[in-house]
């Protein structure tokens, strides 16, 4: 039973209707300074339990917690195991890497999704999409909540997609730590975690294409910012990129103010040359931020660069806007990714 | 009322003080069920207060902008629109239904009169081509000179049981052609022709032709993002990736100085199946959007 398990969160609920229950029962209990320390207690409780019952409640949603170590900060890469679902039967399987760092000095857990066909065809390299989560979140919400794996069978199955490997690595070492997948200066080297370890672990523990036609990356929220951001940055390494909700800057400080120029996607379009690489922008048109961002970035976009805007009418930054976008987004990014190869 | 809107945030935040003053005020107050009375009073301010806040940072980051978003996404039937039917997709049909080999066929492009070619282009479509009519397929351009002509068709035909399902067009150029031909009127005419990509293609030049591919790729280099550049002769000369590409360009040199350099003649069969690894697979449109739910209640957005 996680931290983002319905069982959890109907206990967390039934125990802070207990708390409301338990002050009001004990409430003319005692007498003095019992009476006061029972009253103080009781109703620290109920605060307690009611704040404990919607944190739960909001980590369901967004996946932030998967297991109670981590949440502990005991276990902070913790993102599978009994959160994590088995794909589809007949379909792809979810394994785990652990990328050990050796250029950003992070050691992570990284989920990976791998196509029905990668057991089928043992002598194939197969195309890889990184998949970025949103902040607050971790790799599960992609797992979980928008049941990457299942849409990922599906979208293969029907010929949509080629068989690929999608890989779901977390953007940072903290779940409160949010660095948009950059280098915070100081802190996490994320953008090196994610462009050159994770590359590096899974074209070492996966039968994975190396160059970068067979690469590309995909994010909601914070992540979809990611995709794009790391696209642009490293051209040499990614294909093509798409965001769901996704903005155009990190929305953070970094440290040495990129997040004004080389880290801010508007900033590098209008200032530097444009790479070729194509990029995926979709969001709900109520998401004013999002759908601002991408709009701009569309505005700015200048060959080779190619964008592609698609958005959902209303919808807001949600998951379930976020799940009906992943398919499409998912076969456009594919189409622009090279084929699995057979290994010579 | 709108669920990013003020009004209702108002309300909800008034509706918990209310609950807590009420609570408080009545918390004395004497009777059968007085305790259950307080605890529904208190879990009712809790439910409001949290609420409340919930609003509130709803209202701020827009997650939830209506009533419909707060439902669960819906899960329509994902069925791909047919791709547009190419001109000749009816006549290759015709031709075989279920071809076991791929078709090799003299293309006559629309207004392909006015290219500046030598001799009619040659296409070749793969075994699958007919039985997949929503498929859209990645080309193969092939810069053809005089030694690639006899054995172009068995070439291309050997690449797709090697490595894919894919298009190969061999164009056969005046010396002195511009690469609008490549960059405009084949992707035109093919978009017309046949169900083809509209990028990712791949490009394969002798060496000869190394300057007009250049400057194809670099006009456009996410229709041509891979260059494969054949050196026929039977040993080294030196022959270079032109320094001026883009960053993002893929090429590949295939000749006597390469790691698999083979007998000249087999090097455009190397050079195939090279440019056809660097090219997508082919595939259905991508599904359809699919909005969320239908936005019950309030139609409004904003607040």
């Amino acid at each position: 039973m996680g931290p983002d398990s319905l069982a959890a969160a109907l206990t967390a609920t039934t125990v802070a209707v207990a708390a409301a229950v338990l002050l009001s029962a004990l409430w003319d209990r005692g007498a003095g300074v019992r009476r006061a320390a029972v009253r103080a207690a009781t109703a620290l409780l109920c605060l307690l339990t009611a704040g404990a019952a919607a944190g739960i409640w909001v980590n369901r949603q967004v996946d932030t917690w998967t297991s109670w170590s981590a949440l502990l900060g005991r276990d902070p890469v913790a993102t599978t195991g009994a959160a994590a679902p088995a794909a589809g039967h007949g379909g792809g399987r979810l394994v785990t890497l652990t990328v050990a760092g050796a250029a950003s000095g992070l050691t992570l857990r990284v989920p990976a999704y791998l196509p029905a066909a990668y057991d089928r065809q043992r002598t194939q390299r197969f195309p890889v999409v990184e998949a970025l989560h949103g902040y607050p979140g971790s790799p599960a919400a992609w797992l979980n909540r928008l049941a990457a794996a299942r849409h990922l069978d599906q979208e293969i199955t029907a010929g949509r997609m080629a068989p690929t490997v999608v890989l779901f690595p977390p953007q940072t070492p903290s779940p409160l730590l949010d660095t948009e997948c950059t280098n915070l200066v100081g802190g996490p080297q994320a953008e090196t975690f994610l462009t050159v370890d994770v590359p590096a672990a899974a074209e070492a523990q996966l039968r994975v294409r190396t160059d970068r036609a067979g690469w590309g990356l995909i994010g909601y929220s914070a992540g979809g910012y990611c995709a794009t951001n790391l696209a642009l940055r490293h051209p040499d390494r990614y294909a093509a990129a798409a965001s769901l909700s996704g903005y155009a800057d990190p929305g953070i400080t970094i440290g040495d103010g990129s997040e004004h120029t080389l880290n801010d996607d508007r900033w590098r379009l209008r200032h530097l040359p444009p790479p070729a690489v194509a990029l995926y922008l979709s969001s709900g048109r109520a998401d004013r931020t999002a759908h601002h961002d991408a709009e701009a970035l569309r505005r700015l976009a200048r060959p080779p660069l190619t964008v592609t805007t698609t958005y959902v009418d209303g919808g807001g930054h949600s998951m379930s806007v976020w799940e009906a976008a992943e398919d499409p987004a998912f076969d456009w990014l594919s189409g622009w990714l090279g084929r699995p190869v057979t290994v010579t | 009322m709108s669920l990013t809107g003020l009004p209702l945030l108002i309300a909800v935040a008034v509706l918990a003080v209310g609950a807590a003053v009420v609570t408080a005020r009545t918390w004395h107050r004497r009777g059968r069920g007085r305790a259950l009375t307080r605890a529904a009073a208190v879990l009712l301010t809790e439910v409001l207060a949290l609420l409340a806040v919930g609003l509130a940072v709803n209202r701020a980051e827009g997650f939830y902008p209506t009533w419909g978003d707060l439902l669960p996404a819906g899960t329509g039937r994902h069925d791909t629109e047919p791709a547009r039917a190419g001109r000749l997709d009816r006549w290759l049909a015709s031709r075989s239904p279920t071809p076991t080999a791929p078709v090799a066929f003299p293309w006559h492009p629309p207004r392909g009169g006015r290219w500046p070619v030598t001799a009619t282009p040659t296409v070749v479509v793969p075994a699958d081509y007919p039985q997949h009519p929503t498929r859209r397929y990645p080309v193969i351009a092939v810069l053809a000179d005089h030694t690639t002509g006899p054995g172009e068709a068995t070439a291309a035909r050997t690449v797709e049981q090697d490595t894919g399902p894919v298009i190969v067009v061999f164009t056969h150029l005046r010396p002195g052609a511009g690469p609008t031909v490549l960059t405009e009127a084949l992707p035109a005419g093919l978009a017309r022709d046949l169900r083809v990509t509209s990028h990712s293609w791949a490009l394969i030049a002798p060496a000869d032709l190394t300057g007009l591919a250049r400057d194809v790729v670099r006009a456009a280099p996410a229709r041509y993002p891979a260059l494969a550049l054949v050196d026929d002769a039977p040993e080294p000369t030196g022959l270079a990736v032109p320094p001026d590409l883009p960053a993002t360009e893929t090429v590949a040199v295939i000749g006597a100085s390469t790691h698999h350099p083979g007998r000249p003649a087999d090097r455009l069969a190397v050079a195939l199946r090279w440019a056809c690894r660097q090219t997508p697979v082919p595939l259905d449109g991508p599904a359809p959007l699919i909005p969320p739910p239908p936005q019950a209640g309030s139609p409004s957005t904003g607040g």
